[in-house]
């Protein structure tokens, strides 16, 4: 995310979607502009959720080893906070992608980052 | 203690509806309060770093402080005591309250809970009321606090009702809130006035004068501390600020990040109550107590200091505010910690008090999603505390 070069994006989609920041990334490595900037240049309008950014909500995977309960109830937590916003979900890690997707209705998508990225930089149709 | 067993705990909690639910609801308005008061007293951020400096001057001469603090004390006046040990405490207890019945009113503190004092003088014949609204719903529950400032989250309503009932409080099933409270004012206040000893802890002692700060919103605090004769203040190292304006910075720091402000009532108390009105000669006690006893305690603290991670710990103005950030204490609450303190700050203070060994365990439920350090008004890297405390566990 910090090395792709944003004037290089060439496919427009359109849309909006709202956006989860993991743990690591908006709070121990401070990525959090970088992800917001590629997709808005791709045309997706970015929806915020009540706690993002620095202080976004943890998905509960981390705990998964130890509690599939723990980690489902905080998950649930979570995605309902977010499917208020769109139906949309992005999410930039792959513990956030399996924990969300394990919860998430049929009306709703939970897709990785990565595949919004090869869309509309032209890698994948 | 293992993990298996600290999930055991955990696990149960989850699966009483009302219980968790008290839980959500209080820790969404306990997180979302601090947030509107910074916002109308943006004040309250540039206090943070004043504290925290304060903080790192007592705590790097702690031993400068503590004997400044306890000669501040008996220049005004009061008794002052540095003792190290649950044990020591204990007996200088009993020293000064005595060993025949006599009747102590205690209002809300986290060092006392650390130092079973309630158990241990109600073992030695004596009758201990907890006089914080929740502090006493949690005293005939026989529970463990919840919540360093809201020690009562997870009772509702009705649970509450049937407490008092256990007591023999006429109440009716349909009682509102505000009945409640009612009950409890007119059971405790005849206690007030019949009590021999008030025993507090403080939110913060000022080094130079020996003042202990005390907030309430209940009014329980005044009553405790001015109504009985002798009072009792009893707290840990770490609550010492260097002056009188840091002291009063950290209090009202505490209130907001604990989502109360203003507090009701901020309590000083600089020694006992006197006169001298009488041919200019001082008297002591007039109104409020004749003694006044100040008790720094260890337990813990300075070892804790000579440990460069755990150390950060001792930063901690216990807010709660953490707490209620926290994905696992906002489903369970102190049930995830060990016999006092819980949730992310809990797991420090666990080690601290209880050993590492204990807090080991109970760390390894942390998600480390690190959204506890990003709201601590101090500023203490609670992961890093709790990360080591996960290395320290042997499966």
């Amino acid at each position: 995310l910090e090395l792709l070069d944003v004037d290089k994006v060439s496919v427009k989609l359109d849309g909006e979607i709202v956006i989860h920041d993991p743990c690591y990334y908006s709070r121990y490595l401070n990525i959090i502009e970088e992800p917001r900037r590629i997709l808005s240049k791709g045309g997706i309008n970015i929806i915020e959720p009540t706690r993002t950014k620095r202080l976004s909500y943890c998905c509960g995977g981390p705990i998964e080893s130890i509690s599939p309960r723990i980690a489902s109830t905080i998950a649930r937590n979570r995605f309902d906070e977010l499917k208020m916003f769109s139906k949309k979900l992005i999410v930039m890690c792959p513990i956030c992608l399996s924990n969300l997707r394990n919860i998430a209705d049929e009306e709703c998508v939970v897709e990785d980052v990565s595949s919004y990225i090869s869309k509309i930089y032209g890698v994948e149709k | 203690m293992r993990v298996e067993r600290v999930l055991e705990e955990v696990l149960e909690k989850l699966e009483l509806k009302e219980f968790t639910e008290s839980m959500e609801n209080a820790s969404m308005r306990l997180s979302t309060a601090p947030y509107i008061l910074y916002n109308e007293y943006p004040y309250l951020q540039t206090y943070e770093e004043e504290v925290r400096r304060a903080k790192e001057e007592v705590l790097k001469n702690i031993d400068y402080y503590i004997d400044k603090s306890l000669k501040s004390v008996e220049k005004a006046a009061g008794r002052g005591l540095y003792l190290e040990r649950k044990e020591e405490v204990h007996r200088v207890l009993l020293d000064i309250i005595g060993d025949n019945n006599k009747l102590i009113v205690k209002s809300k503190s986290m060092v006392t809970e650390e130092l079973e004092i309630r158990g241990f003088l109600e073992s030695q014949g004596h009758e201990v009321l907890e006089t914080d609204l929740g502090q006493f719903l949690i005293q005939l529950s026989g529970d463990k606090p919840m919540h360093t400032v809201a020690p009562a989250v997870h009772i509702s309503r009705l649970g509450a009702i049937k407490l008092l009932k256990q007591l023999g409080i006429d109440i009716d099933e349909k009682a509102a809130i505000e009945d409640i409270v009612y009950k409890v004012r007119g059971y405790l206040r005849e206690k007030f006035v019949k009590a021999d000893i008030g025993i507090s802890g403080a939110n913060v002692v000022s080094a130079d004068t020996g003042s202990v700060f005390l907030i309430s919103n209940e009014g329980n605090i005044r009553n405790t501390t001015n109504l009985p004769p002798i009072h009792i203040a009893i707290t840990g190292i770490e609550k010492i600020m260097p002056n009188m304006e840091l002291a009063f910075k950290q209090a009202i720091l505490q209130a907001a990040n604990a989502g109360l402000y203003p507090p009701t009532y901020l309590s000083l108390i600089a020694g006992p109550s006197s006169t001298a009105d009488i041919e200019f000669r001082r008297v002591y006690g007039v109104h409020g107590p004749i003694e006044k006893y100040l008790i720094l305690y260890d337990g813990g603290r300075k070892k804790a200091l000579e440990n460069e991670v755990l150390s950060e710990q001792l930063f901690c103005i216990r807010c709660g505010r953490c707490q209620a950030e926290c994905p696992i204490w906002r489903l369970v609450g102190n049930i995830w910690g060990g016999k006092v303190y819980g949730g992310p700050m809990g797991m420090g203070w666990t080690a601290i008090t209880e050993g590492i060994e204990k807090a080991a365990a109970l760390s390894h439920l942390c998600l480390l999603c690190g959204r506890c350090r990003e709201i601590c008004p101090m500023d203490i890297d609670l992961p890093r505390i709790i990360h080591m405390l996960k290395t320290r566990y042997s499966f």
